[in-house]
């Protein structure tokens, strides 16, 4: 009785044993990207619930491994206390409120940045939903672009078919006079005044119907 | 374990950021004693909650820790920062899946005004289209010639069918002002000047809109008027219900 091949690329999440890995090379593997989601793990507790929290941690071959917020020095001096043994080796300059301030702001700066970006996120998602619910009044509306639009053309008589064509074809001869009026104003701005709705020169002159 | 991201910045409500830090705070330490046993490594973590006068958490231990941290400080510097890790690295990952998720998302919102542009023009509410951007422009003159195309083949497949009331000649597509390098089979323009038009347009507009695609080559304005002659050949503007003119070979 031959059992047949499990044909996936890897195992997959599988519940494993916690005691110490044999295999020195798969240990250091393991090391390595635990030590990664660990770290990533602490970033966030410490974003998230505005902790400060350092972490240590030495590998299989003896290196420091750190992750400190705000700064690893100031949490050790937080922690053990100003200094006051012979062989204090906290770097000063990085314990003083003064530096980590300044990485601080950089943090700060990414962290504006995000801000940013999550709003303008927001915005457009805000957009999308205008537009849904316009479109969704045109459809009420009941007229014949959205029956065009929304219908399959499989489902379509060839009498919509050729009105469909037709109000694309109309629509697409006014869109491409548009574009070629708007490229021949470009190009006589500064020449001479133009007639057309405009209000000066320059780029960004036409009135734009923004969303 | 398809849950959803969060967002990672500071939790403001002040009980669900409390309940968020117990559950990642014992998620943590979980974390800590698989690395530090899978592994062997000596490791140690230290917590302080937000307005926490003493540590919160000292994980493995109090005396653990201690020597840790004196092992850590007895290093020389060098060693010490060569692989210390801030939030500087997490924040920039997250700044780029943002960045992502914006690009995503401003998409959908313009193919959606794209569409409502669409139905207000076939309903007739834009005679003239001033007041769009040229990006405006192009996206809809693109929706409409994807349109067309499908119009144009299911009704190439019913005269296949013998299913069209003679005589239906197939609608000749208004050819689009562009050169774009298009992965559908848009009949080349006969006019190389329509390129010209999106040159143009990415000065016209200031913004740099970088939906366009490359233009082949000519870069000459060319009598306007060209232009419009070519299309209302083909599109039949105003009397498009007058008759159609096959595509020319």
């Amino acid at each position: 009785m031959v059992a047949a091949a499990r044909r996936r690329p890897s195992l997959g999440r599988q519940k494993i044993e916690i005691r110490r890995i044999e295999s020195e090379e798969a240990r250091q593997v393991c090391f390595s990207k635990r030590r990664a989601g660990f770290f990533k793990k602490a970033s966030e507790l410490s974003i998230l619930c505005s902790a400060d929290v350092v972490a240590i941690v030495f590998s299989p071959a003896g290196k420091a491994y750190s992750f400190g917020h705000p700064s690893v020095d100031y949490l050790l001096e937080r922690f053990m206390g100003p200094n006051t043994g012979n062989n204090n080796n906290i770097n000063t300059n990085t314990s003083r409120p003064g530096v980590w301030v300044k990485r601080g702001r950089v943090e700060g700066e990414l962290n504006r940045q995000c801000g940013e970006l999550r709003t303008m996120v927001e915005a457009q998602r805000m957009r999308q939903e205008t537009m849904e619910e316009m479109m969704d009044k045109e459809r009420a509306a009941r007229n014949r672009a959205a029956a065009w639009i929304d219908t399959d053309v499989a489902h379509m008589s060839a009498e919509e078919l050729v009105g469909f064509g037709a109000g694309l074809m109309a629509v697409q001869g006014a869109v491409v006079a548009r574009a070629d009026q708007m490229l021949r104003d470009a190009l006589l701005i500064g020449r001479r005044p133009t007639n057309n709705t405009s209000r000066g020169k320059g780029a960004g002159f036409f009135p734009v119907r923004r969303f | 374990m398809a849950r959803k991201r969060v967002k990672l910045q500071r939790i403001l409500n002040d009980a669900q950021r409390r309940a968020t830090f117990k559950k990642r705070l014992k998620g943590l330490t979980k974390k800590a004693t698989e690395l530090a046993t899978l592994c062997g490594v000596d490791m140690c973590l230290i917590v302080y909650a937000k307005g926490a006068v003493e540590a919160t958490e000292v994980w493995p231990s109090v005396p653990e820790a201690t020597s840790i941290l004196e092992r850590f400080k007895a290093m020389p510097d060098l060693d010490r920062y060569k692989r210390a890790t801030n939030l500087e690295g997490f924040l920039k990952d997250e700044i780029d899946k943002l960045q992502k998720e914006l690009h995503k998302v401003k998409s959908e919102a313009d193919e959606s005004e794209t569409k409502l542009l669409l139905f207000e023009a076939l309903d007739g509410r834009h005679p003239s289209f001033e007041g769009l951007s040229i990006e405006q422009l192009t996206n809809l003159a693109w929706m409409v010639d994807a349109r067309q195309k499908i119009v144009n083949n299911r009704l190439e497949e019913l005269r296949r069918h013998g299913l069209l009331p003679a005589p239906t000649p197939l609608l000749a597509m208004g050819k689009l002002p562009h050169d774009i390098v298009d992965n559908t089979n848009v009949e080349k323009p006969p006019n190389q000047q329509e390129g010209s038009l999106m040159d143009v347009g990415r000065s016209i507009d200031s913004l740099g809109h970088d939906g366009f695609g490359a233009t082949s080559g000519s870069s000459t304005a060319g009598p306007n008027g060209d232009m419009l002659q070519v299309f209302s050949s083909g599109a039949g503007s105003s009397s498009a219900n007058q008759g159609f003119l096959f595509p020319p070979k």
